[in-house]
């Protein structure tokens, strides 16, 4: 501590003609702060610009939010200016033919209807499914298993919609025929079990997530209580995580609403009012699929119809996922 | 309510009913057990079978089973043989009304144009929004907005951004014209093109005030120079860029004194090009002469002019139509709340004790983002990164609504080209009763999932590697 | 270099003629606070009777000279929202000298320790009133440059927290940020910031190894020379051996009572024999007051308060 080179000093420096006690270390490296102090002005001015240009990129995502509500609003008021168009037809219309010329029909329930029928039968597929797999990943699985299922997962979470309505279209419906033939080329069934498949690593890994995040101590509780794993799995740590599950629920069936190219190639379009499932039907997405790459002219009441179907869906898709989020958030306030 | 003394016989009353059998107990535990395994299977069963179809249907497309068997079998070369038995033609022809004949030329190039696009634009706004979110913002009403807006931004089906990107890119909004017809050009030259009797060509430049032109001096040596009006064009100068402000003016005839390029053909296939004044001939003289050059071409009878325009790779025009930045900007709109919410869980990652430390030393908020919290939460960054951007590889609905062209029959080679990418194509192919075209449609989707699973690998590998611990 | 040697040079020790000035002026600085409250005649009378209380016997020569004030103190209180953490606190932290901090949990002083650098105001709900003061700078005020600020005072914290760069990096890290040096200038401070944190001999081969290889008491040690090297006046340590074992402790208590030649150190700690090993001054906190701040072994040997006295003695806390 004594024997270090301070040459760099000058030696009159008083700080180095102290006495014997004094940490001479602590002095050389005080004395070699050498160099030149750097501008606070200049470092000021830059973390007000760099502050400011981050600030931008955040805000966009706000302006990207205004630009949809404001576009889709616009258009959709501008459709419902139109003398072909009738507000409560189309709020509670039943028949929904744009094209048609002299009848033209804007009901919007067609598709809704089809929306919900596809979504319902990816519901029915995926949400029990994805539940129970979760519960096998958080509860049961060793972590040998867990390791090989959850890149599975994530593969399946990361195929293309559009590899998937291929699937739909090419194995689904021909086996869907093959089992009955009430089913057509296109239909919901197989649009939906498409949707299903695709929504199920999402409600698995979300679900999984609520799961453990339930703490230890509720099923160590319950195992000393002399509890199965059954018992622990089904009765005590689902329904602690109950609001999570249904928060994923709830964002897995938004993605099933929005989502496009599955059912573009595997439901068909013929928009009308059904409820079986064998059927051809069209759904909002689909429908402004076709209206986008068809021939309408733009401006033209049937092009101006899309948005005002793109409205609906991105108000319908907005609810469930502010609900979703909201849940989750409370949820995930209940154990932090 | 009741003495504790009473408290001990109902207890001691709750033994009442049949205690559940062990045995039943024990099956309902296998039995879920079962189910669990059922359902878990399921998805690998799936997976399975999907790639299973996909592959039977579409490898003949993409290997020559022909010279594979040459090559493994009857003593060949075996892998070393790749370049016999892929089937290149499938990667090297554009789409075709005939499957044999069909390709992925232009949806591979266009794929790759626009995922450079969209990782140019989405990384720096969704790794900054995550920065200002995490590291800037203080928690208030406004901030709490912005993070259920991105939330919810999240949840907006894609479609609803190709709307979006339709009015906000393709058509900006009407106020640039239409995209048909922009009206804004920038990085664009714009040259009227005359042939000479002889077989010259000639190319005088159409310039506006501002540009900054090559103009041929006295002495022949090209030097640049500011074009300081524009009556009808530019006299004395060759545009190398220049921002256009209103469409370029109808090609008119060569005029004696213009600036041009003359493309001379050398014997051995060179295009040699010099700038030089032209001179109209007055008399009617058979062929034009090349007056010394390289200051003067002599035209007369040229061919009537025809307006072509040089670009370079980043030249644009406002709107941007349907061109490969627009559908570069729309699959970012796509991305950017997935890059926002894991670069957000990538900085949460970072112990708050390090970025104290590195405050507590007298760094700015940005020194300690630059330095110590950004560097560590990069590796998450990355991953997450590269998992939106195999996402918008796969993304096909919003491009379908910026109206992209079905049928291509060129790689991209600025920022307007059109363009298709890989779903979309698949889409296209699918879409068609005719089973050959299924098939194809299927061998583009193992080119596809190829390349996403190259990311996804990608991605774990720098989760694995990079990911050192922080404290 | 120029600003930082003189103001050593007329605070340090050897300069005595010098230092009682330094300290009239900074008790008496008119815009401190007002001059009715400036003394503090109203509150707990110990931080201004110390000049007046007779020296104990036997300690050493520099006890003579009545240190100047590095950071003064008056009419202090914060609060984490509605709630008050700090009660007008009033305090002198002599320089050049080690003041311990102690009390029970949630007492109060590390948050007094975390507004000598402002590192509360990352916390959004905090705020401070009153007056705190290094050698004229008002640390409240909102015009302070907080960057300059903690260049000047420097902290180290409970956990240690080494940046995960090479030990070079980190010793080099703050300097970097602060001046532009050449880079043989910067070798030689990232050496001379090791030497003077008793790390050197244990590092020098290793210098481009990663910080987080090393023991936790080397840890905490590369965070103390990290501290040094952007030349602060004044250290805070915020419980620096709470997380530490025995052996590494003894030799950040070492390295403290060397650093104290050179720096102000303020350390927070729990543990009172450490309180008395290594400071020259102990100031006890209870329920965000200060009870009673006096030399150390005034402290430990004869408090003037019994709450000083039922703590110390371990009755509880």
């Amino acid at each position: 501590m004594t024997t270090l080179p301070v040459s760099n000093a000058p030696s009159e420096d008083p700080i180095h003609r102290s006495g014997p006690e004094v940490n001479q270390g602590a002095r050389a490296a005080a004395a070699a702060l050498r160099g030149r102090p750097r501008s606070a002005a200049l470092r000021k001015t830059v973390e007000r610009v760099i502050r400011g240009a981050l600030f931008t990129c955040a805000a966009l995502s706000v302006v990207t939010t205004f630009s949809i509500l404001i576009i889709l609003a616009r258009e959709t008021l501008g459709f419902f200016g139109m003398s072909e168009v009738s507000v409560t037809d189309f709020w509670f219309g039943t028949v929904w033919a744009p094209k048609l010329g002299e009848s033209q029909h804007f009901g919007i329930w067609p598709l809704v209807t089809g929306t919900l029928m596809v979504s319902l039968v990816a519901a029915v597929f995926a949400l029990p499914l994805g539940l129970i797999a979760a519960i096998y990943l958080s509860e049961y699985a060793p972590s040998r298993v867990r390791s090989t299922l959850k890149p599975v997962l994530e593969i399946l979470a990361g195929i293309p919609t559009v590899v998937y309505g291929f699937f739909a279209l090419t194995v689904i419906t021909p086996g869907l025929q093959w089992f009955s033939g009430a089913f057509g080329s296109f239909n919901a069934t197989s649009a939906g079990l498409a949707v299903g498949i695709m929504i199920l690593p999402i409600v698995c890994s979300l679900s999984e997530d609520a799961l453990r995040a339930v703490p230890r101590s509720l099923r160590d509780g319950a195992y000393a209580l002399g509890s199965t794993r059954f018992d622990v799995s089904v009765r005590v740590v689902v329904p602690a995580a109950l609001s999570g599950i249904v928060a994923a629920f709830l964002l897995a069936i938004t993605r099933a609403i929005g989502e496009t190219m599955i059912v573009a190639l595997a439901a068909g379009g013929l928009a009308h009012m059904t409820w079986n499932p064998a059927n051809e039907t069209q759904t909002m997405t689909a429908y402004m699929v076709s209206m986008f790459t068809g021939d309408a002219p733009a401006g033209s009441v049937e092009y101006r119809s899309s948005y005002a179907v793109a409205f609906v869906l991105f108000i319908l898709t907005l609810g469930l996922t502010l609900a979703g989020n909201v849940i989750l958030r409370r949820f995930r306030e209940e154990y932090e | 309510m009741i003495d504790a003394g009473a408290d001990a016989p109902t207890a001691l009353n709750a033994e009442r009913g049949q205690p559940a059998s062990r045995r039943t107990r024990t099956l309902l535990n296998r039995g879920f057990l079962l189910l669990c395994l059922f359902a878990t299977s399921m998805a690998v069963v799936l997976l399975a079978i999907l790639l299973f179809s996909i592959t039977i249907k579409g490898l003949p497309w993409i290997v020559d089973f022909s010279n594979l068997k040459a090559s493994f079998v009857d003593g060949g070369d075996g892998f070393a043989g790749w370049k016999h038995w892929v089937r290149w033609e499938f990667f090297t022809e554009y789409t075709s009304r005939k499957p044999k004949d069909a390709g992925i030329r232009a949806p591979l190039w266009g794929s790759i144009w626009v995922c450079a696009i969209c990782a140019a634009a989405a990384l720096p706004i969704g790794v900054g929004t995550a920065i200002y979110m995490e590291e800037f913002a203080t928690s208030n009403r406004f901030t709490r907005f912005i993070q259920t807006n991105i939330r919810n931004l999240a949840g907006v089906p894609s479609i609803v951004y190709g709307i979006l990107a339709l009015t906000a890119f393709a058509r900006m909004f009407g106020l640039f014209g239409t995209s048909n017809d922009p009206s804004l050009f920038f990085g664009y030259a714009f040259h009227n093109e005359y042939r000479t009797v002889a077989g010259h060509l000639v190319t005088v430049p159409v310039s506006t005030v501002g540009d900054r032109v090559m103009v041929a001096g006295e002495d022949g040596i090209p030097h640049e120079q500011v074009v300081e009006s524009a009556s009808g064009g530019l006299r004395n100068g060759l545009a190398r860029w220049s921002i256009w402000t209103a469409p370029p003016a109808p090609p008119r005839p060569l005029r004696d004194g213009d600036a041009a390029l003359l493309h001379v053909i050398e014997p051995d296939g060179r295009e040699v090009v010099t700038a030089v004044t032209v001179r109209v001939l007055a008399d009617d003289l058979a062929a034009p002469s090349i007056d010394g050059p390289p200051a003067t071409v002599s035209a007369k009878n040229a061919s009537s002019p025809t307006r072509t325009s040089s670009t370079s790779w980043w030249s644009m025009a406002l709107p941007f139509g349907g061109s490969v930045l627009a559908g570069g900007l729309t699959l970012m709109l796509v991305i950017l709340p997935i890059i926002i919410i894991s670069s957000q869980e990538a900085f949460r990652a970072v112990p708050s004790s390090l970025r104290q430390a590195s405050l507590a030393m007298g760094a700015t908020t940005w020194q300690t983002v630059r330095r110590v919290t950004l560097p560590a939460a990069i590796p998450m960054i990355m991953t997450g990164s590269i998992l939106a951007i195999s996402r918008a590889i796969g993304e096909a609905a919003p491009l379908l609504v910026l109206g992209v062209p079905l049928f291509i029959s060129d790689t991209p080679v600025n920022l307007m080209s059109e363009f298709t990418v890989l779903p979309l194509q698949i889409y296209n192919w699918a879409g068609r009763p005719q089973a050959d075209f299924h098939a194809i449609a299927a061998a583009a989707i193992i080119v596809l999932l190829a390349v996403l699973l190259t990311f996804n690998a990608l991605a774990v590998i720098i989760r694995q590697k990079l990911h050192t611990p922080l404290t | 270099m120029a600003i930082r040697s003189d103001i050593t040079q007329q605070h340090s020790k050897v300069s005595l003629n010098t230092s009682h000035d330094a300290r009239d002026h900074s008790m008496t600085t008119p815009n401190s606070t007002p001059p009715a409250d400036a003394h503090g005649h109203a509150a707990p009378a110990f931080a201004v009777a110390r000049p007046e209380v007779a020296r104990p016997a036997g300690h050493p020569a520099p006890g003579e000279a009545i240190p100047p004030t590095a950071i003064t103190v008056r009419n202090f209180s914060s609060w984490y929202g509605s709630f008050q953490a700090l009660h007008n606190l009033e305090l002198d932290v002599p320089f050049g000298e080690v003041t311990a901090l102690i009390g029970p949990s949630g007492c109060g002083k590390s948050t007094f320790l975390r507004w000598m650098n402002r590192m509360n105001d990352t916390i959004v709900s905090a705020r401070a009133e009153g007056t705190l003061d290094l050698h004229g700078t008002d640390l409240l005020a909102k015009a302070t440059d907080v960057v300059e600020l903690r260049r000047r005072v420097g902290m180290v914290f409970q956990k240690p927290n080494p940046f995960p760069k090479s030990i070079h990096d980190n010793v080099a890290f703050g300097p970097r940020l602060h001046r532009s040096m050449s880079s043989g200038d910067l070798e030689d401070l990232v050496e001379q910031s090791l030497r003077a944190a008793a790390l050197w001999n244990e590092v020098k081969d290793r210098l481009k190894a990663s910080a987080l290889g090393l023991s936790g008491g080397q840890q905490q040690r590369l965070c103390i020379a990290r501290a040094i090297a952007v030349g602060p006046e004044v250290l805070l340590m915020d419980e620096p051996c709470s997380a530490l074992d025995p052996r590494s402790t003894a030799a950040i208590e070492d390295l403290i009572s060397q650093l104290a030649e050179t720096y102000t150190i303020v350390i927070v700690t729990h543990n009172m024999q450490q309180a008395a090993r290594v400071s020259d001054r102990t100031a006890f906190f209870f329920e965000g007051r200060l009870v009673e701040c006096d030399e150390t072994e005034r402290i430990f040997t004869r408090p003037a308060n019994k709450q000083t006295e039922d703590y110390i003695t371990g009755r509880f806390g």
